[in-house]
């Protein structure tokens, strides 16, 4: 069987998710077709960072349709997670280990080929002494420099970045651009939530704004 | 699972090496209750010693309680707690793995409890693979437990209050039965034939089959 169903990824329709009680995502259709980056803005607790747990089976549907490579996130969430990479707003990585231990922990746990790993790291600007270096003591833009290698050495089919530029230098922002063109070309779909509209304006195949929960294409 | 539960015990067993928590903080802690109770009972030196086995297992649960919430509180920080359920690793072998790891550095640091209450209470463990035996599924029984209640409390802004409240009534049979056995073994009464260990090996078995069914929905709350 085809991973991809067609060429839809993502297909949300009256999507409702509640968040102890508080409705986060209120009746929000979205889809994302392959090969695409799609930029979603909105101010804060908009909902742009539910709707991309939601598409990475982080968190439950509460109303409406919600299916991601053909799998339906209300009964089978948890079989969507291997083929999608998530960078959140935490780094999802051990303080308390080297950069090089994260690295080789999560190319185990993904069954990642640590070159790969390693290169991807690299082109992140991230190589060298600071392979060696615990993660606790890197600072933020480093630490995220380390997520986004992490997620993106997965290779998936979709791709969800939540506020990748945050902390990012104008380095960092440019190499994350870069990967993620690559990936497009590549026939992957990217979707970034981002408030660095301008910057991401240019890549972006598609743009969304979301505001209370809701999802307006523009 | 048996992979995953590979690379999460020695993740955790990596970062224990490193940070020495258990050592240099809930060893100590350790050492403070052994002397409490000695300065406690110091004028009864008889009952001090025919108390030593329900204080081993108190002493025991305590300090289980501090290492399981270090091994949870490893995977709030980051978020990395959301980076095992993204993985995609099998829960079970996330409960063994953590379980795992928490049994290593609890084995270690039971063996200088041992040692502690021969020196100050004048324990006479002459039954050592007896006791020993019976400390391990013990603590396996006491962490069966607590891996599940860790994960569900460790998202809570009052983990460190909820835990105990959740733990130590669950783990009362394993308190009354491990001072049984270590009684009778110390005794010399009973050896592995002892229905408490029995009963010890029992709530161990039944938690661990729990523990490894249920994770995965621990893990999603």
């Amino acid at each position: 069987m085809s991973l991809i169903q067609g060429r839809q990824v993502v297909k949300i329709e009256e999507a409702t998710v509640l968040l102890g009680g508080f409705p986060a995502l209120a009746r929000c259709s979205f889809d994302v077709y392959e090969g695409e980056i799609v930029l979603i803005a909105g101010s804060n607790g908009s909902g742009k960072t539910t709707l991309l747990k939601l598409c990475a089976g982080m968190c439950g549907l509460y109303e409406g349709k919600a299916k991601v490579f053909g799998i339906d996130m209300k009964d089978s969430r948890s079989q969507v997670r291997r083929f999608v990479g998530y960078v959140g707003h935490s780094t999802l990585l051990y303080s308390e280990l080297t950069v090089m231990e994260n690295l080789v922990f999560i190319a185990t746990c993904l069954d990642v080929p640590r070159p790969r790993m390693l290169q991807y790291a690299k082109e992140f600007g991230i190589y060298g002494s600071l392979l060696n270096q615990l993660v606790g003591t890197l600072s933020a833009g480093q630490r995220k420099r380390v997520s986004l290698a992490s997620a993106f050495s997965r290779e998936c089919e979709l791709l969800l970045l939540d506020e990748p530029h945050a902390s990012l230098d104008q380095e960092g922002k440019e190499m994350l651009e870069k990967v993620s063109v690559r990936f497009k070309e590549l026939g992957k779909s990217v979707v970034v939530a981002s408030h660095e509209f301008e910057r991401m304006l240019a890549l972006a195949n598609r743009r969304y704004h979301m505001s209370s929960g809701q999802m307006f294409c523009e | 699972m048996f992979k995953a539960a590979k690379v999460i015990a020695l993740k955790d067993l990596r970062i224990e090496l490193r940070s020495r928590v258990v050592f240099n903080q809930i060893l100590p802690f350790v050492a403070v209750i052994l002397i409490l109770f000695a300065f406690a009972f110091d004028k009864y030196p008889t009952f001090l010693e025919r108390v030593t086995p329900g204080l081993y297992w108190i002493t025991t649960l305590f300090a289980s309680m501090l290492a399981l919430q270090r091994s949870f509180s490893l995977e709030a920080e980051n978020g990395a707690k959301d980076a095992l359920i993204l993985y995609g690793l099998d829960p079970a072998g996330i409960y063994i793995g953590k379980l795992l790891a928490v049994l290593v550095e609890m084995a270690i640091l039971e063996m200088f409890l041992a040692l502690g209450i021969v020196f100050l209470y004048s324990a006479h463990l002459q039954e050592l693979p007896d006791l020993a035996f019976s400390a391990l599924v013990g603590t396996l029984g006491i962490l069966a437990v607590g891996v599940t209640f860790s994960a569900m409390t460790s998202a809570s802004k009052a983990k460190e209050t909820v835990l105990p409240l959740l733990l130590l009534p669950v783990v009362a049979p394993v308190l009354l039965s491990g001072t049984k056995a270590w009684e009778n073994e110390i005794a010399g009464k009973a050896g592995l034939g002892d229905p408490w260990v029995g009963l010890l090996i029992l709530f161990a078995v039944a938690f661990l089959a729990l523990g490894t069914l249920t994770f995965g929905s621990v893990l999603e709350e």
